[in-house]
């Protein structure tokens, strides 16, 4: 995927741009608004991730001209303003999402997933790892073709789970990606860890027992590898 | 009652006394005036017979209905005058007679007295005409003053009435229609107050807000680094236990000045205000909010009821309804026990939220406070409930908590 990355803030921009690369994406960043401007004029890109806050300039002019351009590549805003006039601004000129900061980068790569999921696909694509298969539109998990049924947090927590494959998450980005801000009210260990052991549970039943992998300390993982 | 109404109403109370009075002086002042005429004429009259008697001539008694003349031996001291009843035959009715009394000398030099009356009855009636002449006027002059003083003061106060409904409907954050101009000295300055007054919310309310988007950008951009950074390190397959455990404690550290920063700013935008209060559903409120906690009540397996007791009418503005009900409905479920229960009643002016859960180990009092927390150790800022007193002060609740037969109670009612 070829995602533009609009970010003045350099950590930041070399962080989000570390963490997609790895996960195979073409990163483009731009760190003012000019060249933001120019680079989203000039190219195509599956998904552009553009910050409110910019040298020389307002993030949501640059949504407004690439709509007004036809563009249809998937914008997602990531903005720490945290302003709601500005969400509901932001979709209005036709961004596909809104991010706010700080956020956890698996739950960015979620959203660009859902975003490009939803514009490529009109109808429903699955995503398998090894013998799991899932169906996001449809709601629907497989095991060996053999469905599986889920609650609707467990189906979230696979899914989360499932486009970030291969990559470790904390368990703070798990708890925040499922139950929102309420995490910070969670007695979190017990309550992920009994959530994750029935999904485990409901997997193994199917045959599917050692994809969610327990990562020591810090959260788990999900993979068809060893 | 309003303004014009009621200075129409005393000058109204006022004008009854002045038309009574006003009448009355006009009276007296013409019944006066007419009895001095009568007088001189029974002088003029008494002053003519006395010279036909000295003369020589002599006056029968005369009597006609509104005459009459008699001459008694005797004398008086000086000239009399006095007002008498006589029954007239003619008219069958007592009508009043002004009557004098004058010293003559006869022909032959006794003395004696001639009584001379007039009949008061057309005067009478010419004063009384008169009088009610003057209080038709005076009624008359009264009500088109009271008419004109109302258009009047309408006229005159209506810069007044301009600008208070300009206050009325004044945001700091909207539009508002400028404030009426005037040529009364009073009203301008009225106006120019308000205008400066109005001004300056606006620019508070505008810095406040800059300054809080500011603070959130600036708060949170470092703090999605540091969360970044994080994301990535754990993704290091050399990692070992004690790495793990230095990172968990920085994911955790992270997060928690996150919520802080997030409730921070949650409670300086309810202090911006600017949003108007309107009615809220509560009912569908409280349902909202507990769909999003279920999953935590399933885990505590705690029982909820809600009773409406009465279709709750509280007003506030709909963003700080939604905050105000999730944090309560956090609180309740955050201090509850396993397997406790939560109450939520509804009344007309009134949300209660009651659990179950233990003594509280600080003093009930600093509850509402700022960074107040049950627990030191707590991940939680201790803003929540702050966050329940702030939006209840402004909206003119109150916000209480007791604890009552193990059970938490907190309310927000009318004041």
């Amino acid at each position: 995927m070829k995602v533009l990355l609009i970010e003045d803030e350099a950590e930041l921009r070399r962080s989000i741009r570390g963490y997609l690369q790895d996960e195979g994406h073409l990163v483009e960043s731009a760190n003012d608004f000019p060249s933001a401007m120019e680079k989203a004029q000039l190219h195509a890109y599956d998904a552009v991730l553009v910050d409110i806050t910019l040298p020389k300039g307002n993030g949501l002019d640059i949504v407004r001209a690439m709509r007004k351009a036809n563009n249809a590549s998937g914008i997602i805003i990531i903005s720490a303003k945290g302003s709601l006039d500005d969400k509901v601004l932001g979709l209005d000129l036709g961004a596909d999402d809104y991010l706010p900061k700080p956020f956890h980068l698996p739950e960015l790569v979620a959203r660009l997933r859902a975003l490009v999921r939803r514009k490529q696909a009109a109808g429903s694509a699955a995503i398998t790892v090894g013998k799991l298969r899932m169906v996001p539109e449809d709601k629907l998990v497989e095991v060996d073709g053999v469905p599986v049924d889920l609650t609707v947090t467990e189906f979230d927590l696979l899914l989360f789970l499932v486009v970030n494959k291969d990559r470790v998450l904390s368990r703070s980005a798990i708890l925040e990606h499922v139950w929102g801000d309420l995490a910070e009210r969670l007695d979190r260990d017990d309550f992920l860890y009994a959530h994750i052991k029935n999904l485990r549970k409901k997997l193994a039943d199917h045959g599917g027992a050692e994809l969610i992998k327990t990562v020591y300390g810090i959260g788990y993982r999900l993979s068809d590898r060893a | 009652m309003k303004l014009l109404q009621r200075t129409a109403l005393y000058q109204a109370l006022l004008a009854i006394p002045m038309v009574v009075l006003g009448t009355g002086i006009g009276y007296g002042l013409v019944r006066h005036t007419v009895t001095q005429e009568v007088e001189e004429q029974l002088e003029n009259h008494a002053e003519l017979l006395q010279k036909q008697l000295r003369a020589g001539g002599t006056i029968a008694a005369f009597s006609a209905p509104d005459v009459l003349v008699h001459i008694t031996p005797g004398s008086v001291a000086e000239v009399q005058f006095s007002d008498t009843v006589i029954y007239n035959i003619l008219e069958a009715e007592d009508i009043p007679w002004r009557v004098g009394r004058f010293r003559a000398t006869m022909p032959d030099g006794s003395t004696a007295t001639i009584t001379i009356g007039r009949s008061q009855l057309e005067t009478d009636e010419l004063v009384f005409g008169i009088a009610l002449s003057i209080a038709a006027v005076l009624v008359l002059f009264t009500l088109c003053t009271l008419v004109l003083f109302r258009w009047l003061s309408a006229r005159l106060w209506r810069p007044f009435y301009a600008n208070l409904l300009v206050m009325e409907y004044f945001r700091p954050d909207g539009p508002s229609p400028p404030l009426a101009g005037s040529n009364v000295d009073e009203f301008r300055g009225m106006t120019r107050a308000l205008d400066d007054m109005m001004a300056n919310m606006r620019r508070d309310f505008t810095a406040q807000k800059r300054f809080t988007e500011q603070a959130a950008h600036e708060l949170r951009t470092p703090l999605a680094i540091l969360r970044g950074r994080l994301d990535q390190l754990i993704q290091s397959p050399a990692m070992g236990e004690r790495e793990a455990d230095a990172i968990q404690g920085m994911y955790t550290a992270a997060e928690r000045m996150g919520r802080t920063i997030t409730d921070m700013l949650l409670l300086a935008k309810i202090g911006e205000g600017g949003t108007p209060a309107e009615d809220v559903d509560w009912k569908r409120s409280i349902r909202e909010e507990l769909e999003l906690l279920k999953d935590l009540i399933m885990q505590q397996g705690l029982s909820v009821k809600i009773t409406e007791e009465e279709r709750c009418g509280i007003q506030l503005p709909p963003m700080q309804a939604q905050i105000l009900m999730s944090n309560l409905l956090r609180n309740a479920v955050q201090h509850n026990v396993q397997d406790g229960s939560i109450t939520i009643t509804t009344k007309r002016d009134a949300i209660t939220v009651s659990n179950s859960g233990d003594a509280l180990p600080v003093d009930p009092a600093t509850l509402f406070e700022r960074f107040a927390k049950g627990d030191p150790s707590s991940a939680s800022a201790g803003l929540g409930l702050s966050m329940v007193k702030e939006i209840a002060e402004r909206n003119g609740l109150v916000a209480a908590y007791t604890f009552e037969n193990g059970m938490h109670v907190l309310s927000v009612h009318k004041g």
